[in-house]
């Protein structure tokens, strides 16, 4: 006769039950193990605002990577100019767009 | 391994129980020495560290001397729970099994390499995995169980952290760094066989080679005195470079003295021997418990120099 209640009564093995101090200890160790993998998080995430702070992040540095962009030498400083010229002298005429690369 | 002892009651762990397992007090001098390498490379080449970064990198050291001290109570689980002196240990009392002392120790391991090439340089990282992997298979799996001159080889393990240190600010291992390497290398002998010569029952029941249990008492006594002679000169060699200046010298060179005359006594004695006195055995601990104090402040030594400027060169040097 099967009991309506409990149908598989007998079957299935119980299920382990910890001790309420193994219970305890369980939890206090969880805790420890959440707080060292929290710390662990912060002190990488410290570590990759301080070396980024410390990086050069324009555009000419190509810190970043991005498929549309090609590869580029990067930017130089301007050549000092001959004795005798103005910078006014040296700029590029007005209303000069720069040349597209040739492929 | 030898054979395994009959499984110990299970208790419950606690947070303490993982700390024990990282050998706290060794931690400890591993993170001083590392501190002294650091702060020592920063002042000698001029490199700014950033502080920050600098106790990030001091943590991994700390993590990395964890992790080797975790394996290496895996490993020995089975002779720590037959010698009085470590069988309180957390895997032979029960409380932790070895199985997750071992997972903590290779977890740990990659944590803190990863955390010091993060914080620091590639070189840095490597330097400390291999002093990972030093202490925890070549010393602890190989050189323990196999040969006396285990503590001598497997020295090297506890020396490298002055050198993590230095390598961490300037990413290269100079002469300077090597001869911190150098100190800590000599000095492990004399210190460790202080106390092995009290304790060289439990290690010959546990079938440990140490030299007093191969050897006897009487030659662990003289290669005490022959490292000791080696160390004292040897400390002093940082004048020569222009690591250490006065406070430096005078430090060393006093100490050392102290040293040495603890070598002689012990070398003197019968500490070891069967039967030996009370007085003699109290002596051999002495000269342990002074071990540690001498390379604290050799380093407090180097430490202070450097981190304050008080740094006055010896002259001609």
């Amino acid at each position: 006769m099967v009991d309506e209640k409990e149908p598989y009564a007998g079957e299935f093995t119980p299920a382990a039950r910890l001790e309420p101090e193994a219970l305890a200890a369980r939890n206090k160790r969880n805790i420890w193990l959440g707080l060292a993998l929290f710390g662990f998080v912060v002190l990488v995430g410290v570590t990759t605002v301080i070396r980024l702070s410390s990086t050069d992040l324009s555009e000419g540095a190509s810190f970043y990577y991005s498929p549309n962009k090609k590869a580029r030498a990067p930017l130089q400083e301007a050549p000092a100019l001959p004795p005798g010229m103005t910078e006014e002298q040296a700029a590029p005429p007005a209303g000069l767009e720069p040349e597209e690369a040739p492929e | 391994m030898t054979d395994a002892p009959a499984t110990p009651a299970r208790r419950y762990a606690t947070a303490s129980d993982y700390v024990n397992l990282m050998k706290p007090r060794i931690m400890m001098l591993v993170v001083f020495t590392a501190a002294a390498g650091l702060i020592a490379a920063a002042s000698v080449t001029g490199t700014p560290v950033n502080p920050l970064m600098g106790a990030i990198a001091l943590l991994a050291v700390a993590l990395g001397s964890g992790a080797a001290g975790a394996i290496n109570m895996w490993f020995d689980s089975d002779i720590d729970a037959i010698m009085t002196r470590t069988s309180t240990r957390p895997i032979p009392s029960g409380a932790v099994p070895r199985e997750e002392a071992l997972a903590m120790g290779l977890i740990m391991s990659g944590v803190s390499v990863m955390l010091m090439w993060l914080a620091s340089n590639w070189i840095a990282a490597a330097l400390l995995a291999f002093s990972i992997f030093y202490y925890g298979v070549i010393y602890t799996m190989w050189l323990k169980r196999s040969t006396p001159q285990n503590i001598v080889i497997g020295g090297g393990a506890g020396a490298f952290p002055p050198v993590i240190g230095w390598a961490a600010v300037t990413g290269n291992m100079p002469l300077d760094a090597w001869i911190l390497f150098a100190i800590i290398f000599f000095w492990t002998p004399p210190h460790f066989w202080a106390l092995s010569l009290l304790a060289h029952g439990e290690y010959e029941k546990a079938g440990v080679p140490m030299l007093p249990v191969t050897h006897g008492a009487k030659a662990t006594r003289l290669q005490m005195l022959l490292y000791t002679i080696l160390l004292v000169p040897l400390a002093l060699t940082p004048v020569l470079t222009g690591l250490g200046g006065w406070i430096y010298a005078v430090t060393a060179g006093v100490l050392g003295l102290v040293f040495l005359s603890y070598a002689v006594r012990v070398f003197r004695s019968n500490a070891g021997d069967a039967g030996c006195s009370d007085a003699e055995k109290k002596l051999a601990k002495s000269m342990f418990l002074f071990s540690i104090l001498y390379l604290f402040l050799v380093f407090a030594a180097v430490i202070f120099e450097h981190a304050t400027g008080l740094f006055f060169a010896v002259k001609g040097f």
